[in-house]
């Protein structure tokens, strides 16, 4: 199902589209999150294979992705880690 | 959370597209002298013209000399200005605005973009650019009163025979100039502090950012 290389970094930019995918639509087949995501199918299953390797994704009997607690927090856990840092600076207000 | 960080980056993507607006004022600086320079060279060769030809047709244009300078110098002024806050307008900001949407996911899109030296740099840029612009503006209407108090004491000369010393004309025009300006000079050094802030801010974000790592 997969060819090439398995992800070694993964964007954090996909990883969090599709975790906020799965997070709004509970479980979806591949194609439809590839869809839903922008990915192509292909790339889509890097990620979801890494993912799963992490313990962030499951599939269920039927082959759909569920989003796991781990991921979840994960998700949280980097928004806000972002947060932290970009919520400690104070931007001047600029005039016209 | 989420609408936190998206907030967040709001504030962080409106106040760079502050800093895009300054470039552009800065990259317009070059128009704007060159209006004023080529204004000053058109309204002087025009002058020098007239009066050449008033000296051989003998003919006396000297009022139609003063009426071209009295038009084409404050034209070209006010061109200049307009052709800055022209460009100013037509800056394009709020391009990150649908990005964005996506919430989380757009935020860190968008932090990922960020080329930070080009905008480090942008911002020292921008900084120069409006001291720079406010002094040519201060000193293009310097050059508009001096000239339009030139042409009065022209004419209480010639009706009252007084004569008026020009350097204290020019010294009048400049403090002119500076009490009406005193609110864009205000608001000009606010800005710059302003700029000065924003860019130690990003300096330490940028410098947290690159160090920390997020461990998934």
């Amino acid at each position: 199902m997969n060819s090439g290389e398995p992800i070694s970094k993964p964007d954090l930019y996909v990883l969090a589209r599709i975790i906020k995918v799965l997070k709004e639509r509970k479980s979806l087949n591949r194609t439809t999150l590839a869809t839903c995501t922008g990915l192509s199918y292909d790339r889509l299953v890097k990620y979801l294979e890494w993912m799963s390797s992490k313990g962030f994704v499951e599939f269920d009997s039927n082959g759909e992705v569920l989003l796991t607690n781990l991921g979840k927090e994960t998700y949280d856990r980097l928004v806000n880690w972002i947060l932290k840092y970009v919520g400690k600076v104070r931007f001047p207000k600029f005039s016209e | 959370m989420e609408a936190n960080l998206s907030s967040k980056m709001e504030e962080f993507m409106t106040a760079l597209d502050q800093v895009k607006k300054y470039r552009t004022l800065v990259a317009s600086m070059t128009d704007f002298t060159l209006i004023v320079m080529g204004t000053i060279v058109v309204a002087l060769s025009a002058n020098i013209f007239i009066r050449i030809s008033t000296l051989f047709r003998g003919a006396n244009h000297g009022s139609l000399a003063v009426g071209l300078w009295f038009f084409i110098f404050p034209a070209g002024i006010i061109a200049a200005v307009f052709c800055v806050n022209r460009k100013m307008k037509s800056v394009k900001v709020g391009q990150w605005k649908s990005t964005l949407s996506e919430g989380a996911p757009g935020a860190i899109k968008l932090l990922q973009s960020l080329e930070w030296e080009s905008i480090f740099s942008g911002i020292r840029y921008a900084k120069l650019g409006f001291f720079l612009y406010g002094i040519a503006k201060i000193l293009a209407y310097w050059g508009l009163t001096s000239f339009f108090l030139f042409i009065v004491s022209g004419v209480v000369e010639s009706v009252l025979h007084i004569s008026i010393d020009y350097t204290v004309a020019m010294l009048f025009s400049l403090i002119i100039v500076l009490i009406l300006s005193r609110n864009d000079l205000r608001k000009r050094y606010d800005q710059i502090g302003r700029l000065d802030w924003l860019l130690w801010e990003l300096r330490w974000f940028e410098s947290e950012f690159r160090g920390a790592n997020f461990e998934a």
